[in-house]
């Protein structure tokens, strides 16, 4: 055995070995690389200079905001504005609830760009509204899981700037933009089933918005959506980069939150500071010090996850470009077949499957040296940018399966439902899911008119 | 001797514990303002460059020392948290002793990449302090880029030989609330609905 190949199996057989016994996928990424090095007889030195080129990149930089805008939305408690404007639009109908279900994840999906965030904020207020009007608690989990994926596909994603990372060269705008038509159209295909439910099984009508309310109700939930406008159209547009929208949007979002949102507090404390004093003030600043604390926390919490997992990945990506490992997977898959729609559909079992055992960002570092390749030889020939989509698609689908699906545990003890019933109530949703991904893999135009269209 | 968390009490354990915390106090700092004075440049540069048109060069490098400062800073305090995914599906369903021989296991394991952190980055400066490289804008030398990553593998081989020791505990949590283990929670809620079943109180 030549040094090479040692070299290989201690990076991958390492690599695997490490994670199994539950050591942090970066960690594993990290030591496994390093091993590696060492049996090649090379200085680890160049991997701690991959590992800050990783993170070197100026498009890196928008992933921080997209994190902090999202906190900064959890904090100002958007979800129920977000539920009110859907349920204006859908709730009338019959089943009114369960097309609210799918379109306020697309709206709030495009704020938050977390499909975790997404079930645990908007599930607390749909799935007791659901409940309460007769659906059965595991159909209204399962929807929420489900449609929740929206928010990964749908722009702002910061799982589409760590891929663009990954990948390489592929334009972060182009990128978030060739999202939205497969994101909406996943919600579209949910919102069919449920039409298709509601005539079945007799869904109850939905909650009418009252006319004097409506205004109200625009006004609430526009002024967060507005974030999606400062960052799409600013990218659209070419007045920012990704990365200085997401900074604006930022602080536009601070502001709503802090000081927009809170005008009715403010004119409580006007009116307390007249008989009380200054006093008032100072407790207000003190709660507003507390819940910038709690948001600057929440969100270093989450880029301690994938900042680390960035700079990892990228000496894990480097190593395995110097042992041809992608080369090899590419030459063994083809040689399997040069089949179009066999590699495809290869390729999109094995990212479902990889997807029900581990969590998103890892395996979009991890795949993506792996697998873009493959699908950009010439017998496939698919876009880095359709990739993407497809790639961030499938692993969507493994946040919704046990046994580590993150938004279905999330869902089911929200919702206080046991995970099998849920998942048996999903499968027609996953069936949906699956025919998505299947529009998405096959035809390019979903992904590609949007970005070709702007940019 | 051990506190009721199952820590030492030793005045050294103690000792150890509190520069611990004391250090984490500071990455916490460094890490919020790292992050808020990101926001701010960008905002800024975009206000500079549409109202007064005016283009600050700078820009483009402080941000991307920033942000590889916020990388390594918040690596550390992952370690410290414990808060890095890892894959949990072969863990859980290890037996109490097994599962505590594999949270040993990853401490050391994560010690010894904190300390190829620290032996590697270390290097890796000292090779770029003894080389002439700025950054092109601001001048900075080339070295300072390199440094958060010893730094940061310090305090994570420091955190785990903590860890190890025995003088701090994995509940003993400085920047997060417990996790909800919300598998477990959904567990439980099964075994609950499976009770209520069986005493012919299920739901229809």
């Amino acid at each position: 055995m030549n040094v090479n190949t040692i070299a290989t199996i201690v990076l991958l057989g390492g690599f695997a070995l490490l994670m199994l016994m539950k050591v942090p996928v970066s960690f594993s990424l990290l030591i496994s690389t390093t091993a590696a090095a060492l049996v090649r007889s090379q200085n680890p030195t160049i991997l701690v200079q991959q590992m800050i080129a990783g993170i070197n990149p100026p498009s890196l930089l928008a992933i921080p905001f997209f994190i902090l805008m999202g906190e900064l939305m959890s904090e100002g408690g958007i979800s129920e504005k977000i539920v009110d404007l859907a349920n204006l639009a859908v709730g009338r109908f019959r089943g009114g609830l369960a097309y609210v279900n799918c379109l306020d994840s697309m709206f709030f999906g495009g704020i938050s760009g977390s499909a975790v965030a997404d079930v645990s904020s908007l599930g607390s207020v749909v799935v007791p509204m659901m409940v309460k009007q007769g659906y059965t608690p595991e159909f209204s989990v399962a929807l929420t899981v489900i449609t929740a994926c929206q928010g990964v596909l749908i722009p702002p994603s910061h799982n589409m700037v760590i891929y663009a990372l990954a990948a390489g060269g592929v334009s972060i705008g182009s990128l978030l933009m060739a999202g939205a038509v497969p994101g909406i159209l996943l919600g579209v295909c949910l919102m069919a089933l449920c039409f298709f439910m509601a005539g079945k099984y007799n869904f109850p009508k939905g909650i009418r918005v009252p006319r004097g309310d409506m205004v109200k109700v625009i006004v609430n939930a526009i002024l967060p959506m507005f974030t999606l406008v400062i960052i799409m159209g600013g990218v659209a547009v070419g007045v920012f980069t990704a990365t200085e929208s997401s900074a604006i949007a930022c602080v536009y979002t601070f502001i709503l939150t802090y000081i927009v949102f809170r005008f009715p507090t403010f004119r409580r404390l006007w009116r307390e500071s007249k008989t009380a004093g200054m006093a008032v003030w100072a407790r207000a600043a003190q709660s507003f010090g507390r819940s910038l604390f709690k948001v600057l926390r929440n969100t270093l919490k989450t880029l301690a996850i994938v900042l680390t997992l960035i700079a990892m990945a990228k000496a894990f990506a480097y190593m395995m470009t110097l042992l041809r490992i992608p080369a090899t997977i590419t030459t063994a898959l083809l040689s399997i077949t040069t089949n179009k729609i066999f590699l495809l559909l290869i390729i999109n079992a094995l990212l479902m499957l990889l997807g029900c055992f581990m969590d998103m960002a890892p395996l979009i570092m991890i795949m993506t040296p792996i697998l873009l390749p493959v699908v950009t030889s010439p017998a496939i020939g698919m876009s880095p940018i359709q990739f993407g989509v497809m790639l961030i698609f499938n692993l969507a689908i493994g946040l919704c399966t046990p046994p580590v699906g993150s938004a279905l545990f999330v869902g089911c003890a929200v919702g206080k439902t046991t995970l099998e019933k849920t998942a048996l109530a999903a499968l027609p949703m996953f069936a949906v899911m699956v025919f998505a991904l299947l529009l998405v893999t096959f035809v390019p135009f979903l992904t590609m008119w949007l970005p070709g269209i702007i940019f | 001797m051990r506190t009721t968390s199952g820590a030492y009490s030793h005045p050294v354990a103690k000792g150890l514990r509190a520069v611990n915390t004391s250090i984490h106090r500071v990455l916490l700092i460094v890490a919020d303002a790292a992050m808020l004075a990101m926001t701010v440049i960008l905002t800024v540069a975009v206000i500079q460059r549409y109202v007064f048109n005016f283009n600050l060069a700078w820009v483009e490098e402080i941000p991307r020392l920033l942000v590889t400062l916020l990388a390594f800073v918040s690596c550390a305090i992952g370690v410290r948290d414990h808060m890095h995914v890892s894959m949990n599906v072969i863990y859980n369903i290890f037996p109490q002793v097994g599962k505590r021989v594999l949270d040993w296991l990853t401490d050391f394991v994560v010690g010894c990449g904190g300390l190829a952190m620290l032996i590697y980055g270390t290097t890796l400066t000292i090779q770029q302090m003894s080389r002439p490289g700025h950054l092109p804008i601001t001048g900075i030398p080339n070295w300072v880029q390199y440094v958060p990553v010893p730094v940061a593998g310090f305090l994570i081989a420091f955190d785990c030989a903590l860890f190890l020791t025995g003088v701090l505990k994995r509940s003993d949590l400085l920047y997060s609330e417990p996790e909800v283990d919300y598998a477990a929670v959904v567990r439980e809620q099964t075994k609950g609905v499976a009770a209520s079943a069986d005493k012919g109180g299920a739901r229809p």
